[in-house]
């Protein structure tokens, strides 16, 4: 296309592109190094003075040897130019350096359209309605731009220019949605996803030291939120088991790495029916409630003979699954017999006060019963506190905690607890997880947050199986029943979402969060199942990727049809009737004798027919007048053909 | 419908079937005349759309399918917004004046549209476009132009009207073709005129034509010899030259621009000559007369004569040369 300014681009449109790209890169600031940033920052600075100032581009050689330096700069940074950090970096740094080398219309259009692909790359750190409305607003600007920089000569108003693209992107929301809704998804990853793709989420991890679930009781993220096919089971039941832990050193415990599968677990007594959807963790386990049977569990998962579940990948994207819990696992007494003695291992050495007051006690019950009640009665009754912010322990972190501190929060009434069974010579284990949650009464959903961490314990005793005993229920009953918030004493610093909050303020809280849960399950978790599970309900049946194809091509073609109607409409309606309306009068004014020729203009003929029928003349005058003014006047009035078919209507000849 | 239909899809092959036609004087933009195709940023739009699905399916992000959806729906919509800055509009032929060969003939051609249409291009062949925005309402008349190299009718044929406005992703276009021609008149070629007195090697053959002081006629550049009470101080103020006062006696009779007295081998040579001296002697208020080889203009002077022997000069041994 012929340049016909030597300046090029003109300069409001480059400093719009300039605009433009730093919104598109802002977001990134937060997780790009500061150097990174700062340099795609002076970049842009460089080039919007380059632009004021009138200086010439940078030369050939120049570029090079920035790009050589962004790119050896992101190899110093992550060891790789793959994946999604390293590339969201290069990404962000070679279009920052595009925007030096503008120097035809090409190289801009080039730009918007980087600019349109690192949009996509924001989603890979959020899918929040935020960054979606913020995202659709830079998508604005981008077409605006791809607007002004489509007009070679003079520019449209700018105010025309953004009307236009908020226009033209309002009309691509009907396609937007039948391809959203109709487009077949495909589950899993299409080529293997980088190990980063869910990097930095919190949650549980394979270890638990003292200090460990008080720390992670500091974050609000959602870990998961479970929906009950029935009424919600009281709290002092939702104990959500995600790992056991049954290996101790003295002061840390850990994950065995293989349990085996169990198949045939039937479960006991009442069972609930649940759907969680899990918040990406980055680790292969699913909590579930306890206490889980195989049946029914999502594809690909198995059943430990721990009762937790595990799946082969990791959770790297939203996950749904249903599944039963039981009172009772019903007979556990066949598990794997290495399960035993591991839960009865204890370290060679130290906790020496611990370990010989267990094996005392013990010695003083009648059976592992009472043991375990004296045990518990202990915590309830002397000076133990439940608190987030405990003393800090040293190696015998047992000792220290059971006997000097006597102040903690749940993993050391756990771990101490564990280690006392086991030194009493009960096999014992850790079990983590997430218990009771905060109900949603505006979705009719629980939420479970990191907040709501936990550990307790697993004893086994013979005729029984496996029982659970959670220490902290002895020390600060609460916990269980009411929450976090009730369960520490007054004057405790907690985070603020802990706090109890004003009734209106909670309520905002549910909203937001009922209003996340929906987003999150139809517009984020919109995947091949649930696009199934929609067109069945919607009565479809069952539709195949063939069928999907063939109502997207149908569609698209029907909105097609009904757009061009829309978008060509006006023009073409008061033409055909304008027209109409003007052939019927030739008509009539032939039957009257006056034909009307071929090469005969409107003016000419309505002159010729007045010159004929001067007693029609105001007539004639008044419908050429309006034909004319509609078919040939810019922007014609609809009323003016309804009041040209009237004219024409009532024409006596 | 039916056949509505088949002709919007298949324009062009209607267009073929239906033979080169020739439009009348005013054409009115409709699908049976607009193609639209998508550009090559338009192609890189479709190669975009794709990568944004491939990142949207691998890293499962429903919103990126939104984005992905959302700009399909956008080129989708910039078909139709492309299409319709072309559809409706009224192009009707207008005038063209007669260029010598070498200047570009600037053929108008009226606008008019039922709304704002921004950035149309028009232009003949492989030429660069001309741009018009038509955001006023009533006719814009457009200048397109054509260059020139040789005399005789020129004929650009179908003239190209276009827009990739507002994205840039298709181009819509359409050809009309009015059968406008323009009237190309030789390139002068100047040479030594009017020695006075005598049958010119290189020029026209004047025959009696005197130089007189009876009426003064115009002024000219001084020559060697004017006398002196015939320079025109006054006006040579104005200009860089000495201006003589150039008297012509009205019975003198007429300058002869002959073809058989130039000696240049070449026709077009000869053209060029005789196109120069035409000009110079209008220039100078001399009386002038042309033969040719199977023509001849009686001598007279003014504007119908000018263009009379230029016309004659232009279409020189063409088939066309009345048509």
């Amino acid at each position: 296309m012929q340049m016909l300014n030597p300046i090029w681009p003109p300069r409001p449109l480059l400093y719009g592109l300039v605009a433009a790209l730093a919104l598109v890169f802002a977001p990134h600031a937060q997780h790009l190094p500061l150097w990174l940033s700062a340099l795609v920052g002076a970049v842009l600075l460089w080039r919007f003075l380059m632009a004021r100032q009138n200086i010439a581009l940078p030369r050939k050689w120049l570029l090079f040897a920035l790009a050589f330096a962004a790119v050896a700069g992101v190899l110093l940074q992550y060891k790789t130019v793959f994946g999604r950090e390293a590339g969201v970096a290069l990404l962000t740094l070679m279009v920052s350096l595009k925007l030096l080398e503008t120097k035809g219309e090409r190289d801009v259009w080039i730009i918007v359209f980087l600019g349109y692909f690192l949009l996509l790359t924001h989603f890979l750190y959020s899918q929040s309605v935020f960054m979606a409305l913020y995202l659709l607003f830079v998508a604005w600007l981008l077409t605006t731009l791809l607007i002004a920089f489509s007009q070679p000569r003079a520019q449209l108003p700018w105010r025309a220019q953004f009307s236009l693209s908020a226009k033209m992107l309002l009309q691509s929301i009907p396609v937007m949605l039948l391809l959203f809704f109709l487009f077949p998804r495909i589950s899993g990853p299409l080529w293997n996803l980088p190990n980063d793709a869910a990097a930095g989420q919190t949650g549980l991890s394979e270890t638990m030291a003292p200090g460990l679930i008080s720390q992670l009781v500091q974050s609000d993220s959602v870990a998961f939120r479970v929906e009950f096919d029935g009424p919600l089971p009281p709290a002092a039941q939702r104990y959500f088991r995600v790992l056991v832990l049954d290996h101790f050193d003295g002061y840390t415990w850990r994950t065995r790495r293989a349990y085996t599968q169990i198949n045939s677990l039937q479960g006991q007594g009442p069972s609930v029916r649940y759907t969680i959807t899990l918040e990406p963790h980055n680790k292969p386990w699913l909590p579930v409630m306890d206490f889980a049977v195989p049946a029914g569990l999502p594809a690909g998962s198995r059943l430990n003979s721990d009762f937790s579940v595990t799946q082969r990948e990791l959770v790297q994207q939203r996950k749904r699954y249903t599944a039963t819990a039981y009172a009772s696992p019903g007979n556990t007494l066949d598990t794997d017999e290495n399960d035993l003695p591991r839960a009865s291992e204890l370290p060679v050495a130290g906790n020496p006060r611990a370990r010989a007051f267990a094996q005392q006690l013990r010695r003083a019950s009648r059976d592992d019963q009472e043991f375990i009640d004296k045990i518990l009665a202990r915590f309830h009754n002397e000076t133990y506190v439940y608190t987030l912010k405990p003393p800090r322990l040293g190696s015998n972190s047992v000792d220290e905690f059971l006997f000097d501190t006597k102040r903690g929060f749940c993993e050391h009434y756990a771990s101490s607890f564990t280690y006392l069974m086991r030194a009493g010579g009960i096999p014992s284990r850790i079990v983590t997880g997430y218990l009771s949650g905060e109900f949603n009464k505006l979705g009719n959903y629980l939420i479970v947050r990191q907040a709501d961490a936990h550990a307790w314990s697993e004893v086994w005793l013979p005729n029984r199986g496996w029982v659970r005993v959670d220490p902290t229920a002895a020390v600060a009953p609460s916990r269980i029943e009411q929450g976090i918030a009730n369960a520490l004493p007054a004057g405790e610093a907690l985070p603020l979402f802990l706090r109890n909050p004003s009734p209106w303020m909670k309520q905002l809280r549910f909203s937001w969060d009922s209003f996340n849960n929906n987003w999150n399950q139809w517009v984020l978790g919109y995947d091949q199942e649930r696009q199934v599970s929609f067109f069945a309900r919607l009565g479809f049946g069952i539709l195949s990727w063939q069928d999907l194809g063939v109502y997207l091509i149908l569609g698209i073609g029907a909105l097609f049809v009904l757009l061009a109607a829309f978008t060509l409409r006006r023009r073409q309606v008061v033409c055909s009737k304008v027209e109409r309306a003007y052939a019927q009068f030739c008509q009539r004014m032939a039957r009257a004798g006056i034909q009307r020729a071929a090469s005969e203009g409107p003016l000419d003929f309505a002159q010729r027919a007045k010159i004929k029928r001067p007693d029609l003349a105001p007539r004639i005058e008044s419908i050429t007048c309006l034909y004319v003014a509609l078919r040939y006047g810019y922007c014609p009035k609809p009323e003016w053909s309804i009041e040209l078919k009237r004219a024409v209507a009532t024409l006596k000849i | 419908m039916q056949s509505n239909l088949l002709s919007t899809l298949f324009p062009m092959l209607t267009n073929w079937l239906q033979g080169q036609h020739v439009d009348a004087g005013c054409v009115t933009l409709n699908r049976r005349r607009i193609y639209i195709l998508p550009t090559r940023r338009g192609l890189f739009f479709a190669l975009l759309l794709l990568l944004l699905l491939l990142g949207s399916i691998n890293y499962a992000l429903s919103l990126g399918f939104v984005l992905t959806f959302l700009l399909a729906g956008l080129g989708h919509v910039a078909m139709l917004h492309t299409y319709r800055n072309m559809s409706g509009m009224q192009i009707s032929v207008g005038a063209v004046a007669p260029v010598y060969a070498g200047e570009p003939a600037h053929f108008y051609v009226s606008l008019e549209a039922p709304g704002p249409r921004p950035a149309i291009g028009l232009h003949f062949k492989k030429q660069a476009p001309v741009w018009a925005d038509l955001l006023e309402p009533g006719a814009q008349s457009i200048a397109v132009p054509m260059p020139t190299t040789q005399r005789g009718w020129l004929q650009p044929g179908r003239m190209t009207i276009f827009s990739n406005f507002p994205l840039g992703l298709f181009r819509a276009w359409s050809y009309v073709d009015f059968d406008a021609r323009c009237l190309v008149y030789p390139r002068p070629l100047p040479s030594r005129l009017f020695t006075h007195g005598e049958h010119s090697a290189q020029g026209g053959t004047l025959h009696s034509q005197q130089e007189g002081a009876d009426d003064f006629s115009t002024l000219r550049a001084y020559r060697l010899g004017d006398a002196p009470r015939h320079v025109a101080w006054k006006a040579s103020t104005k200009s860089l030259n000495l201006l003589t006062k150039h008297f012509v006696n009205p019975s003198a009779a007429a300058l002869w621009l002959d073809w058989q007295a130039l000696t240049d081998a070449d026709t077009e040579t000869r053209l060029a000559r005789l196109c120069a001296m035409l000009l110079e002697a209008e220039r100078t208020q001399l009386t002038y007369g042309l033969r040719l080889p199977g023509k001849e203009i009686a001598p007279a002077l003014g504007t119908a004569q000018r263009e009379h022997c230029l016309k004659a000069l232009a279409l020189f041994g063409r088939d066309n040369a009345d048509a």
